[in-house]
Parts: structure tokens; C-alpha cells; sequence
């Protein structure tokens, strides 16, 4: 799936305007025309494109530039989908990339020409809606209730999830999933709540953070009931020393067990729904569990460049300094040794 | 969905609540890989899921589909 920008972006210090949107590349800000965006995804040929939307990062803003947000994104997804039509020869065998029309994260009598454009004009067009903010979700318009839903936005954990699941939505993006690898948490968590965690006097932690002294003799696998190649191949105790030891292995292995985490979540999820047991079960799992992520105590691995932007003048380095001259850090050494 | 452009993906509702809320469904892309709905597409940079290559990714996690940025793949000349 292609989208115009990272998910979560950096915010840009100047605002989209009708040449384009604000982007952060690897050689800076810039502004990407609609005209470009077009071509270039056509160039790409993803499975889905993400049409571009005015969504202004990291701003907030009033009623007049919503309205504007509207106007200018109606106009960029017009002209979007006039160049597919354009470009796809009319026999069949070929195709081109499904396209998912954006919605804006301003409210709905805002962006209601937009909406309305979509559902009366375009809905033979699009293939999907994809969205900024959950809260949009109940005011789709009724003809575009048929279209997948991919959710842009930034759960803070499981639990929201599970809210935006019962709004509607059907594909989601979990920047939470990466942001806890990176922290050093094993997640652990199971949807539905197994028998024998609820009924708990105490409310179960949602991850374990694994930079703690106390898992360096612990045996036990990340998580106790996950079949990942981490929990099966190894112990607590040696991802905490690869953890310290700042080894790559150590977020390698922490990545791929809450993938895992997160594919059984969702499993969970679906066979809930089918089982009509997903109320309950959402309700206890917001019970059973506690309702934020664990905080982060260890470092994690390097800051890199797409990650952040500087602010101004004079900023401090966001990664420690990796090497010093010898003799200033052996004396650094040394003096630690007298302590 | 009725013309050409659609053929690459389809969206199926198996079922959804009463009250318009949480639905059940399965993506089809190119006829051949169907993802079940609710479900998650995992955030890479420019095909690469941090921490993960794609050897790891293919063989250890059964991550089904991914979101990749346009800007970081510019420029693209």
C-alpha cells in the first residue's frame, strides 16, 4: 500500500498549499505535486494507492482551513483518478493499482462536499476509503459502506484497536507495534483473554520490558503461549543480554514475537466477530489488562533520520556519541575505576 | 465495483453488526492473496519492516501486507 507520506510523519515547517503536499525526504522538506505524486505511483505499480490528502501534520487548525483541506483534496483526488482512467487500456488482463480515496481528519460538515463528491461521483472509481482519524468512521457516507476502510491513525494500544474495530475498521497500521520493539517490550497479550488469566485481582501488563535485571536468569520464553522462532528458540535471560549488550539480534528477535503478538491478536479478533462474542470479550480484555503499553527504561536502537527533525539552533544529538579520542575516554574509564 | 480498473482488488463482507459498526471481511489482491479483515498491514520503510530483512520477514512472521511511504523514496531520478 502506498501512501504519500510515513505513518507517523514528521511535520513539516511549512504548510501544503495547492502546488502540493509538505513531505520529508531524505534530502529535505519539500513539496510533492499531485501531478508527481500521480506519475510516480504509476511508475511504482503498488497493490493499492493511497490518494493525497491535505492532512496538515502536526497543526491545528480552524474551520476556514478544513474547508480549504476539503476543496483542495477533492480536487487532487478528481484529477487522481481522471490520470488512472487515462492511463489503463480498457482490455482486461491488464491491471492498475486499486486506489483507496483519502478522508480527512476534519469534521465531517467540513469535508461534506468532498464526502458527497465521493459517494455521488467517484464511488464507481475508488476501492477504498483511508482515514486519519477513527472518529470519522460512523459519518461515511451510506454508498461508501461497501469500500474496505484503512485506518491511518495512531492507536496507543490494543484497546484501541479493539474501540476502532467496533466502529468499523478493517485494516489498520500500528505504529505502537515498532515503538515497543524499539523500548525493549516484549508484548504479551491475547484476545480473547484466555480462562485462566481473568478473574485477576490485578491488572496484567500489556508487555514485558525486557532491558530488567531481573529476567537475566530467567528461562521462560518471551511469552508463555506464543509459538514465534523467539519464544521457541530462546530465553528471557538471553535477549536481556543481548538487549544490554546492544546487540541487533535483540530487536530482531523482539520484532518478529510481536508481529507474532499482534497476528494472533487480530485472529482473535476475527473469530470473535464470527463467534458473536465480540462485545464480551472486548469488555474483558479492557479488564483484564492494564490500559497503557509499558514505559521504556533501557535505550533503544539508534535514532534515524526519518524518525525526527530538528527544531532549531543548537539542539543536542539525538544518538550518544559512539566514539571518543582514546585517551579522553580512557581516562573517563579510569577515573570511574578509582570511584 | 463493476468495471476493468476494479478487477485488482475486491473487498467481501462476510458480515457486519446491525448498527453499522465492526464488520468481517476478506481482501482480495490480483486474485490471489486474500487478507481477512480486521486485520493489519505492518509499516515499513520503503519495503524494509524495521529490524526485520526480508528473508525473516517471509520465513518467520506472517506479516501480509505493508505501507510504504512515497517520501522516502524520493527523489526518484
Amino acid at each position: 500500500m502506498l501512501g504519500p507520506r510515513r505513518h507517523p510523519p514528521v511535520a513539516c515547517p511549512f504548510p501544503n498549499s495547492d502546488a502540493g503536499l509538505s513531505i520529508y525526504t531524505v534530502v529535505g522538506f519539500s513539496s510533492l505535486s499531485v501531478a508527481d505524486y500521480v506519475d510516480m505511483t504509476q511508475k511504482m505499480r503498488p497493490d493499492v494507492v493511497i490518494g493525497l490528502a491535505d492532512v496538515a501534520y502536526g497543526t491545528t487548525s480552524g474551520r476556514r482551513r478544513h474547508e480549504k483541506s476539503g476543496l483542495r483534496t477533492c480536487n487532487w483526488i478528481k484529477y487522481s483518478i481522471d490520470k488512472r482512467k487515462d492511463s489503463l487500456p480498457t482490455e482486461s488482463g491488464r491491471h492498475g493499482p486499486a486506489f483507496f480515496a483519502p478522508v480527512l481528519p476534519v469534521p465531517a460538515e467540513a469535508q461534506s462536499q468532498y464526502l458527497k463528491t465521493l459517494a455521488d461521483e467517484l464511488k464507481d472509481d475508488i476501492n477504498g476509503l483511508a482515514f486519519y482519524d477513527s472518529s470519522i468512521v460512523t459519518d461515511f457516507p451510506p454508498a461508501l459502506q461497501h469500500l474496505p476502510r484503512l485506518s491511518l491513525t495512531e492507536p496507543s494500544g490494543p484497546q484501541q484497536v479493539l474501540r476502532d474495530v467496533t466502529l468499523g475498521v478493517d485494516i489498520f497500521t500500528l505504529p505502537f507495534i515498532s515503538a515497543a520493539t524499539d523500548a525493549g517490550i516484549a508484548l504479551d497479550f491475547a484476545f480473547p483473554v484466555p480462562a485462566n488469566e481473568q478473574n485477576t485481582t490485578t491488572r496484567r501488563p500489556l508487555g514485558t520490558d525486557m532491558w530488567l535485571v531481573i529476567h537475566s536468569t530467567s528461562l521462560q520464553p518471551l511469552s508463555a503461549r506464543c509459538a514465534c522462532y523467539a519464544c521457541s528458540n530462546h530465553h528471557r535471560a538471553y535477549i536481556q543480554h543481548l538487549l544490554n549488550a546492544k546487540e541487533m539480534l535483540a530487536w530482531v528477535l523482539l520484532q518478529i514475537h510481536n508481529l507474532q503478538i499482534i497476528d494472533c491478536f487480530f485472529a482473535g479478533i476475527r473469530e470473535s466477530l464470527a463467534g458473536k462474542t465480540f462485545g464480551n470479550d472486548a469488555e474483558k480484555f479492557e479488564s483484564t489488562y492494564e490500559p497503557q503499553l509499558p514505559v521504556m527504561t533501557g535505550q533503544g536502537p539508534r535514532i534515524r533520520g526519518y524518525q525526527y527533525s530538528s527544531r532549531g539552533p543548537g539542539e543536542p544529538k539525538r544518538n550518544a556519541k559512539a566514539f571518543g579520542i582514546l585517551s579522553n575516554v580512557m581516562s573517563a574509564n579510569s577515573k570511574l575505576d578509582d570511584c | 465495483m463493476n468495471n476493468d480498473i476494479n478487477d485488482h482488488i475486491t473487498f467481501h463482507l462476510q458480515s457486519s453488526s446491525q448498527d453499522g459498526g465492526m464488520r468481517l471481511g476478506s481482501l482480495t489482491v490480483h486474485n490471489q492473496q486474500t487478507i481477512k479483515t480486521p486485520h493489519y498491514v505492518a509499516i515499513s520503510s520503503r519495503g524494509c519492516v524495521p529490524h526485520v530483512t526480508q528473508d525473516n520477514l517471509y520465513r518467520r512472521t506472517g506479516v501480509c501486507g505493508m505501507h510504504v511511504a512515497l517520501e522516502d523514496c524520493e527523489p526518484l531520478r
